[in-house]
């Protein structure tokens, strides 16, 4: 009796590892890449790093019970643009920013795109080089924490930028339409609104700006389809999580001012 | 029994080893991140101009201590903003975090309606409701019927009001402007945007730190702002201002030529800004100004220094030779 017992808790026992160590591989996985370093591509900043370490800590602590996990974390040099690149033009989203449910960037950015220290392969992803979501269980959120991405006027506008295609399953880009300033909270704050307390994730992402910013114009572009309901969507686990809206048929542009 | 037990442990080993080797196979596919092609760049050398006069500025003034908020006294007693926004701490669902991210207290109250009201140990404050900010919100402009200078007009009065009413206000502050949320939707197939609309309004405070000099608070924290819908009726308030002490009534500071000098000499440009600048060739300052800078209500900031803000134009080239501007920002502290 005492040896079934003893053979027993050996089998709990590898049981519990073996379900913590898939929970920890196949959770909700989330990706960042900033650059402060921009090798004289363009001025450096000093805190995109520190957002990038400070989300990661943030979806340890809020997160981490649920399934979310930090895949991969790259810095300045080790921040490549072809991560977020679509494969057919060079790149390896599948194996990044695509592989994971939650990305964050932070760094330069314009409204053609965000920009990288090295040729890796090369220092801007354009608009026309991303589609997320078409990747197996890929990208469902993305914040570009940079410049003007979602800019919304011009030629060509926010749609004809950053809407069909890039958005190929992909239920939201966070962002800004203006510039924005250097900080270290703006990731960790989307997590702590999102995770700690539920909130969705278009309502974690206007939380976290108006708290981080004065006088700037967040935005957000989220896509939707018959099936699909994005607008409740909230970060895996913490809520209601739309199905994928894999060939998007509407697409909403909303944005704010962090002030009056 | 005692082979059937060692049978499933082996099992178990087998199903533990097939997934540990499933992640190994999976992690080997990753790029070796060593390989890195780093630009070789010779930094060309920038021009710098200062444009405009530089501004007087007093010899010495005073620094701050930030009076913290205490959280268990606002809920146990309630708080004027609970009270302008007829928030009923008592019957409210209480959430607190010890360090909401940066050694800073915070208590979220949500109440049966899902209102939000958050308490930041900093003395910030931040109220929220279902209609706060959201596209899915009537139109402000259609439900009452104006144009944006008409409802402009409005959302300043209700916000000076709403402040004044409620006892709010506090001396230096000062109201910058009004903005609109807006929503549009865009049809995939048709390429046509089939909505447009305006869902919200915010009425924005500054705040003036120093007013015997007219010294002005500048950062994510040196704001106050109210958000209106559609009905005229408050669905968010953020107030991040501290309550602030003179710590030192007298310190020395330098003179903006100094600040501007240091500045002048960076080998490399410096912006708190984050915009894509393309190659930087000359740096235009427009202007220097005395601040205080006011960190994120949600970060700890134990004094309030006067800094130097520098503001101006990159001017540079972007990949297809053009030439651009972009705008910069950046602080220099002004204590010596």
């Amino acid at each position: 009796m005492k040896k079934l017992l003893k053979s027993l808790a050996l089998c709990v026992l590898f049981l519990f590892i073996t379900v913590c160590f898939q929970a920890t591989t196949y959770g909700y996985e989330a990706g960042w890449e900033a650059v402060d370093e921009y090798n004289g591509l363009a001025p450096d900043l000093s805190e995109c790093v520190n957002e990038g370490t400070n989300f990661q800590d943030a979806i340890a602590s809020y997160g981490g019970y649920m399934g979310w996990w930090t895949s991969y974390g790259f810095a300045d040099d080790n921040a490549w643009e072809e991560d977020f690149k679509e494969e057919i033009f060079g790149g390896t989203d599948d194996y990044y920013a695509d592989n994971v449910n939650l990305v964050l960037f932070s760094g330069h950015g314009n409204r053609n795109g965000f920009y990288f220290g090295t040729f890796n392969d090369d220092p801007q992803l354009y608009y026309s080089e991303a589609k997320w979501g078409d990747h197996q269980d890929g990208l469902d959120w993305i914040i570009i924490d940079a410049c003007e991405v979602l800019q919304p006027g011009g030629v060509p506008n926010v749609w004809n930028r950053w809407g069909w295609p890039v958005f190929r399953g992909l239920h939201y880009i966070l962002g800004y339409s203006s510039i924005t300033y250097d900080v270290n909270t703006r990731g960790r704050d989307f997590i702590k609104y999102a995770m700690e307390y539920g909130e969705t994730v278009r309502e974690a992402w206007r939380d976290a700006t108006i708290i981080s910013e004065d006088g700037t114009t967040a935005a957000y572009l989220r896509a939707d389809n018959a099936i699909s309901d994005t607008y409740n969507d909230h970060l895996r686990g913490f809520g209601h999580t739309s199905p994928d809206p894999v060939s998007p048929t509407i697409l909403w542009y909303f944005w704010w001012s962090t002030n009056g | 029994m005692k082979y059937r037990v060692k049978f499933i442990n082996i099992v178990l080993i087998i199903v533990f080893l097939f997934v540990a080797a499933g992640n190994v196979l999976a992690t080997e596919t990753e790029k070796d991140k060593t390989l890195t092609k780093i630009p070789v760049i010779t930094p060309a050398s920038i021009e710098y101009k200062l444009l405009g006069s530089l501004p007087s500025v007093p010899s010495n003034l005073p620094t701050y201590k930030v009076l913290p908020k205490d959280l268990k006294k606002v809920e146990k007693e309630g708080d004027a903003v609970a009270n302008a926004l007829a928030f009923d701490i008592q019957k409210a669902n209480k959430k607190s975090l010890d360090e909401s991210g940066n050694k800073v207290q915070s208590l979220m109250l949500t109440d049966n309606a899902g209102k939000r009201l958050e308490y930041f140990s900093t003395g910030a404050v931040f109220y929220r409701d279902s209609e706060f900010l959201s596209e899915k919100s009537a139109d402000v402009l259609k439900s009452l019927n104006k144009d944006e200078a008409g409802a402009k007009d409005l959302f300043a009065t209700l916000g000076d009001s709403f402040l004044k009413g409620n006892k709010l206000s506090i001396p230096g502050l000062e109201r910058k402007g009004v903005s609109f949320a807006r929503a549009q939707a865009y049809d995939v197939n048709s390429k046509t945007v089939v909505e447009d609309k305006v869902t919200g309004a915010a009425v924005g405070y500054g705040v003036i730190v120093n007013q015997k000099n007219n010294i002005r608070g500048w950062g994510p924290g040196a704001k106050a702002t109210i958000y209106y819908g559609a009905n005229k009726q408050v669905t968010g308030y953020y107030n991040a201002l501290r309550n602030l002490a003179v710590k030192d009534n007298k310190v020395a500071i330098q003179t903006p030529d100094q600040v501007v000098k240091k500045y002048m000499s960076y080998q490399e440009p410096k912006t708190l800004i984050k915009s894509a600048t393309g190659e930087v060739k000359t740096i235009l300052i427009d202007k220097v100004e005395l601040v205080y800078y006011l960190a994120s209500g949600a970060e700890l900031q134990e004094e309030v220094k006067p800094n130097y803000l520098i503001q101006g134009r990159f001017v540079g080239t972007d990949d297809n030779g053009n030439t651009i501007e972009t705008k910069f920002e950046w602080l220099e502290d002004a204590v010596l």
